[in-house]
């Protein structure tokens, strides 16, 4: 069943802005596009003008995003290209590493630097929206804080670092009306929407089981604390960059990259990749809580924990299997994880010659009660298996809609939200209780062995109390949410 | 003043400088190109204040023509700083920044490398610590992450220079403070002739820099004192040259200026500093040096600065003084005295500035700027300032400072005009001029002064007695003795102290008879007591004979006014009749006068007088017995050192303590051989004293040593007692195996105790490989089997410290026996070093025995405590190790107070861990101060986040300021 409105079935069901207001406001503005800075409030922008945009945490895939929002393009070399700028203005730059930031601070002369983002927002009143992209373990209270002062927020994924940030700033995004966006890219792109539209055909029948696999870590992970103590170098701010985690001595061991080892700051292996791997199978299969989670993994760094009498980093390698209950008309299914280098069985009906996934080594496979489909990382490529079934397969109309560019267009996707657009598609409803999924599986890898019984709603582990104790971690002093 | 005058002014005010400086004033155009290159410094310095002072130093040598290269500021375009060294023969290098490109790092290194001079000043070489050549060019830098990866500390010691490779930061320095600079090589031509020691002005004292130090000569070190705050105890190197390919570099560490300071700096204006600076740079340029060293260059004790920047005229400066008044700024009249003093050795300049000084004081300057010139002109004057000084003479407001010169102004001219004054002037003025007139022992004064006794005013009076008194010729001896007669009261007694100085004048210059006639007719009954004491001591000093006579009259007699000054008179008379004649009267004296005859006694020794002392010992009273006895120490003879052992044995408190001291102190070939005789023959209680005054005296002889060892099994229990501690100091570490019998023999606790500690001073005096005193132990341990005599031979291997010692402990560790167990610990917790740490960690963690727990942690807390090789982490490390172990809070503290002392930031780091732990959190927080003062250096940013965590945890206002100061010292 269609909707006249645009609206769709399914999860994807929403009523855009244009709607409500056409509802709403119906006697007088009916069939008026409103533009949205005529709801008043802070921070909205009619889409003909443009956004004053601020980064925070803008090395590396912070660079990335920044240089999307502001439409600047680098050649080959690394040479900007100034003249086709098509994008937002980017206004502020803050970061704590001044050394690993330079670079980005080179392309955005204009844009004042900060250290700290909470001086940023006290100080400069023209920001609109606010890019982030810092370590896992700093994305919640720059989130919140943005969004408490009206800022729209594109946040890299995972979203958060515990089950219970990920909760409270999906409900401050709700409280305070802002566009947000997580930074799973793979959600604005066609695969995804493929998997839904075919999934929801039946395809290959009700879904059991779904494996999803990665090759991370490929940074150092199942290590000790180092024991030495260099002091700080004077390019990096430490206590900003430690932010809400406990206090340790600073290590170059942590940044710029592999802080996702640390428990204290990142979010292994799975936080980095799932909420693209799983991405698919939360939207297709419409799985919000699991009814438990359960986690194995190599043994190394056990004895490491025991000696050390705290949990340093993740394990080499883990699997984590996640259960759902049935939804609607959807059978229970049974999720499971692996990285490492360790990988589902596989399945009979893939051909001798093909790869498993795609072709880095990481991917998801369905399996229905009438046939297999595979894809990769972020859902594209999907396929039924073998190909023989994939070629008889008769493809169902494409009804969900298309972002622009697909992945390429995420963060415009965002923008446009933030001009009174649809709200972006990986917005914090969708991306938040994605979230609250895979930082889940990470509390069932502190208790190998064990099954964890959830209850998602008030965000209890019912059998294990001590494991309640990683559902929000306690921030150093100073530091609120 | 018109411009060419000014000119002029400046033109002389720099030959004068020259002249007086002693440089090289070349008449030829300066011949030496030198380039200052400077602009960005850190945080902590100010090129803005250094470089020009670096530049007009090189300019006062009349050597070098200067230009500065100055980079753009931080941020801006350093890409585009591109000095051209090579025009130049020496690069001054002031300069702390970011790095240069690298197009101007090639020029600089092929500048140096084809023979280009360089001077590295102070802070420079904190610069680039991660360009290789310049690092080499340099020899030797600090901080900027600089560690032992940079290259070794360059240390000297023992009379060489050695490389010292053990790691750790790169640089430090005690606050600023005077130090002194030692020569090391007299013979390079910068300090070539210059003292070997001097003081340099307050400064930074760089120290443990580390770099390549290749092809390095240390020039001149300084001592880095342990006792300031990150004084290191090494000789550092301060002046230190370095060949690199061609080029020759002098470096210099010395000069610090402040970022907030200005001129005058102390550092920079020492002239250690400039002339050190101003040659270093020379032989930089040319490989010599010409300039000659100046008179003005500091001392081994003295330090000796310039003022900054040109110095004016002697003209300008009085100019400037005179409306100098008291209170404010004595900068110029400092500079003139400068001027003054080095006017000293040529007698034209001195002229010449005496004729100024006089024109200056007809001048109506103030008052307080005429005193300051009076107070010069009294050393540099001659008749020719008297006209102007004898008008200020005769008015009250100048008299005293004109005085002041002319008391000390050679020439008839100023007595003249003196005597001239004295008529003129009342009241103070004239006293004064009086008392000047004596001071120059006037003669022609005295008719005029012998007049003035009878001028109705008493302090004219009074004063011009005393300078009859001063002058002391016979016509003033004679106006004296009149004087007596004719005054009364005040006046007389003025009268009376002149005429006995006068009298003392006289003797002094040899009119013997002139002045005893004078003691003489002041020694009567009617005078008062003082003149009399002091005439009696004239009597004594002229005529001994009869001052003796009178000395025992006044004894035998009741004039008790007399007395002290009579026994006093006793210790000065010379010959023994005196004493003899004074002992007599010993038992008739009041007990004060007893005792201080005999303490007059103590100061003649004469056997004279040893019977009555003898008998004074038994006086009825304390005092006099204890006085009797400490003359006795004087007196060393064999039935002294009887008396005073019993005495000692027989008697308490004071008088015990007395008899002991004498006896300690006793000399005389008699004396060792009586108390060995006494040791045989005496009672117990005696022979206790004598014993120990045998360890007391330091007689170490074997004889006395064999006297011992047979007291040391004498029947009775303290005198086997006093005997084992006195061989503590006599017997040597060879005589271990008799310490072992004694200890067998031992017949109590007590007894085995002081033997053990006996053992272990004696084996410790050992110096050497193999301690004769551990393998006696360790023999005797293979066949004793009783648990007390091993058990104490265990503990005595702890005190010993010996290595070969440990591995006998450890075995012991293991023992059957419980007993044995507890005194292995006991041994290995004494442990003198480090060694027993593992061991101590191994029970502590294991045992299940309280007593040898507590007992092993307490011993690794010490040990761990000790100074050893280890680095400070490792010490943290092994800290952390024993927090495990301990069991309650207070062992905790223990530890956290040690914890203290480790300067490292692992330390500060593990002691903010007890901030979570409120019984701990105060000595957490006591102890991260402590240790943030040296890692604020190191890791400033993490010790601030620490620090505010005591803030955020610990409830003490105290503490919170004392943090709060802290950290905004670190910001």
């Amino acid at each position: 069943m269609k909707s006249q409105k645009g609206a769709t079935e399914g999860p994807e069901k929403k009523i855009s802005r244009r709607d409500f207001m056409g509802g709403a406001a119906a006697t007088a503005m009916a069939f008026t596009i409103v533009p949205r800075h005529v709801l008043g409030g802070p921070g909205h922008t009619p889409p003909s003008e443009k956004l004053n945009v601020a980064g925070v945490g803008i090395g590396g895939m912070g660079q990335s995003n920044i240089n999307n929002v502001a439409g600047l393009h680098l050649d080959a070399n690394g040479k900007p290209n100034y003249e086709n700028m098509d994008g937002e203005n980017i206004v502020a730059l803050c970061d704590v590493d001044n050394k690993y930031a330079a670079e980005t601070f080179k392309l955005y002369p204009k844009a004042k630097k900060y250290w700290d983002f909470r001086k940023m927002l006290e100080k400069q009143k023209d920001i609109d929206a606010v890019v982030i992209a810092t370590p896992d373990h700093t994305h919640a209270v720059i989130a919140m804080a943005a969004m408490q002062m009206g800022k729209h927020v594109y946040c890299q994924k995972p979203l958060t670092y515990s089950v219970y940030e990920a909760r409270m700033l999906t409900e401050a995004a709700r409280k305070y009306k802002v566009a947000t966006q997580m930074g799973n890219q793979g959600h604005s792109g066609e695969g995804i929407r493929l998997i839904c539209e075919w999934i929801w055909d039946g395809a290959i029948g009700p879904v059991r089981e779904v494996h999803a696999w990665t090759d991370r870590p490929v940074w150092p992970q199942g290590i000790d604390r180092p024991e030495d103590m260099p002091p700080v170098p004077k390019t990096l701010d430490w206590d900003l960059w430690l932010g809400p985690a406990p206090f340790r001595p600073y290590n170059p061991a942590y940044l710029p990259f592999n802080w996702r080892a640390w428990f204290d700051f990142g979010t292994g292996a799975l936080g980095d990749m799932a909420c693209h791997i799983m991405d698919s199978a939360f939207w297709a299969l419409k799985l919000g809580h699991p009814d438990s989670v359960e986690a194995c993994h190599s043994y190394e760094v056990r004895e490491m924990w025991n000696r050390m009498d705290n949990k340093e980093t993740y394990p080499k390698a883990s699997i984590v299997r996640y259960n759902f209950p049935a939804r609607g008309a959807m059978p229970p299914v049974k999720l499971t994880w692996y990285d490492g280098g360790l990988l589902p069985p596989r399945p009979e009906e893939l051909e001798p010659t093909r790869q498993l996934g795609k072709k880095d080594d990481s991917g998801a496979i369905f399996t229905g009660t009438k046939g297999k489909l595979m894809s990769g990382t972020y859902g594209e490529g999907p396929r039924l298996i073998p190909e023989t079934r994939m070629k008889e397969y008769k493809k169902p109309e494409k009804t969900l809609p298309r972002i622009p560019t697909g992945s390429d267009g995420h963060e415009k996707n965002w923008v446009n939200a933030c001009k009174g657009g649809e709200p972006a598609c990986s917005n914090f409803d969708y991306s938040g209780p994605l979230t609250e999924m895979v930082v889940m599986g990470n509390l069932a890898i502190r208790f190998p062995g064990q099954r964890l019984d959830w209850d998602g709603k008030n965000m209890k582990v019912t059998n294990l109390p001590e494991a309640n104790e990683y559902v929000h971690r306690q921030y150093r002093e100073g530091w609120t949410l | 003043m018109n411009r060419w005058n000014k000119i002029l002014t400046i033109w002389l005010t720099i030959v004068f400088c020259f002249a007086v400086f002693g440089k090289i004033a070349s008449a030829e155009e300066p011949s030496i190109k030198a380039l200052i290159v400077t602009g960005q410094t850190n945080q902590w310095h100010n090129w803005q204040v250094s470089s020009p002072i670096l530049k007009e130093l090189l300019e006062q040598t009349g050597l070098f023509e200067v230009d500065t290269a100055i980079s753009p500021p931080v941020g801006e375009g350093i890409e585009n700083f591109k000095p051209q060294f090579a025009d130049y023969q020496v690069v001054v290098l002031d300069y702390d920044g970011e790095l240069w490109s690298e197009q101007t790092r090639a020029a600089f290194v092929e500048y140096v490398k084809s023979g280009g001079g360089v001077v590295i000043y102070h802070s420079t070489d904190n610069a680039f610590p991660d360009w290789k050549q310049y690092n080499e060019i340099i020899g030797l830098g600090g901080w900027g992450e600089r560690d032992e990866k940079s290259g070794p500390m360059v240390r000297f010691r023992d009379g060489k220079v050695v490389f010292d490779n053990s790691p750790g930061k790169a640089g430090s320095h005690p606050p600023n403070h005077e130090y002194q600079v030692v020569i090391r090589d007299k013979e390079h031509p910068i300090t070539k002739g210059l003292p070997e020691k001097w003081m340099h002005a307050s400064d930074e004292l760089y120290g443990q820099l580390r770099g390549p130090a290749k092809n390095l000569t240390v020039l001149a070190t300084a001592y880095s004192d342990p006792a300031r705050k990150s004084g290191t105890g090494e000789h550092e190197p301060i002046l230190f040259t370095i060949n690199y390919g061609q080029g020759r570099v002098f470096h210099t560490v010395l000069g610090h200026v402040g970022a907030k300071d200005s001129p005058p700096i102390p550092s920079m204006d020492c002239v250690g500093f400039i002339v050190t600076f101003q040659r270093g740079a020379e032989w930089a340029a040319t490989g010599e040096v010409t300039q000659k060293i100046p008179e003005d260059f500091p001392t081994a004790t003295e330090v000796r600065m310039r003022k900054s920047g040109k110095r004016l005229s002697l003209d300008e400066l009085l100019q400037k003084i005179a409306g100098y008044e008291f209170g404010q700024s004595r900068e110029n009249l400092t500079a003139v005295e400068e001027i003054v003093r080095e006017s000293y050795e040529s007698e034209q300049q001195r002229k010449e500035i005496e004729s100024r000084f006089v024109e200056f004081l007809r001048s109506d300057a103030t008052q307080a700027s005429k005193q300051f010139i009076c107070k010069h002109l009294s050393i540099i004057g001659s008749e020719e300032a008297v006209p102007v000084l004898a008008v200020m003479l005769t008015e009250p407001e100048t008299s005293d400072m004109a005085r002041y010169a002319l008391e000390r102004i050679p020439g008839a001219a100023v007595d003249e005009a003196l005597r001239k004054a004295l008529p003129e002037t009342t009241g103070k003025t004239k006293v004064g001029i009086i008392n000047t007139l004596a001071m120059r022992g006037d003669d022609k004064s005295v008719d005029s002064l012998q007049n003035l006794i009878y001028d109705g005013d008493e302090m004219t009076a009074s004063a011009a007695a005393a300078a009859l008194g001063q002058i002391a010729n016979s016509q003033a001896t004679e106006a004296l003795s009149q004087a007596r007669e004719k005054t009364e009261g005040k006046l007389q007694q003025a009268v009376l102290d002149a005429y006995l100085n006068c009298a003392d004048r006289l003797l002094a210059r040899g009119e013997q008879s002139e002045a005893l006639a004078i003691y003489e007719q002041l020694y009567t009954p009617d005078e008062l007591t003082p003149v009399r004491c002091a005439a009696l001591r004239g009597i004594a000093t002229t005529n001994p004979e009869k001052a003796t006579g009178i000395i025992i009259g006044i004894l035998k007699g009741d004039d008790e006014t007399m007395q002290p000054a009579a026994i006093e008179l006793v210790r000065e008379i010379p010959g023994t009749e005196i004493i003899k004649a004074a002992t007599a009267e010993l038992p008739n004296l009041s007990s004060v006068g007893r005792v201080q005859l005999l303490s007059a006694l103590a100061d003649r020794p004469d056997s004279a007088a040893l019977p009555a002392i003898i008998t004074a010992t038994k006086d009825s009273e304390e005092s006099v017995r204890i006085a009797a006895l400490k003359v006795l120490a004087s007196f060393g003879t064999a039935p002294t050192v009887v008396l005073l052992a019993h005495t000692a044995a027989s008697t308490d408190g004071a008088e015990q303590q007395a008899a002991r001291e004498s006896l300690y102190l006793l000399s005389g070939p008699e004396v060792e051989k009586a108390i060995r005789g006494g040791i045989v023959k005496a009672e117990p209680r005696v022979k206790v004293e004598l014993i120990r005054s045998i360890g007391k005296r330091g007689m170490d002889s074997e004889g006395n040593a064999r006297a011992l060892w047979e007291s040391a099994q004498d029947s009775d229990s303290n005198v086997r007692l006093e005997s084992i501690r006195t061989l503590r100091d006599i017997a040597r570490p060879k005589r271990v195996r008799p310490l072992i019998r004694l200890l067998i023999n031992a017949k109590d606790d007590t007894e085995l105790s002081e033997v053990e500690k006996t053992m272990i001073s004696v084996s410790r005096k050992y110096v050497g490989e193999e301690n004769p005193g551990t393998a006696a132990i360790l023999e005797a341990l293979t066949t004793l089997e009783e648990i007390r005599n091993r058990c104490a031979l265990l503990r005595v291997l702890g005190g010993i410290g010996d290595s070969k010692g440990l591995d006998a402990l450890r075995e012991a560790l293991e023992d059957d026996n419980a007993e044995i167990q507890l005194a292995a610990v006991r041994a290995l917790s004494d442990w003198p070093g480090v060694e027993a740490i593992d061991d101590l960690l191994q029970v502590a963690g294991s045992t299940s025995d309280e007593t040898k727990r507590a007992l092993a942690f307490r011993g690794v807390v010490r040990l761990i405590g000790l100074d050893s090789e280890r680095s400070a982490n490792e010490t943290v490390k092994l800290y952390k190790q024993v927090m495990n172990l301990a069991s309650n809070a207070s062992e905790k503290k223990m530890i956290l107070s040690k914890l203290s002392n480790v300067e490292s930031f692992a330390a500060l780091y593990l002691a903010s861990d007890y901030l979570k732990d409120e019984q701990l959190q105060q000595e957490a927080a006591v102890a991260m101060l402590k240790i943030a003062e040296s890692t604020r250096n190191t890791h400033p940013q993490q010790t601030k986040i620490l620090l505010r965590m005591i803030i955020q945890t610990v409830k003490n206002d105290y503490l919170h300021q004392q943090v709060q100061d802290l950290i905004n010292e670190i910001e």
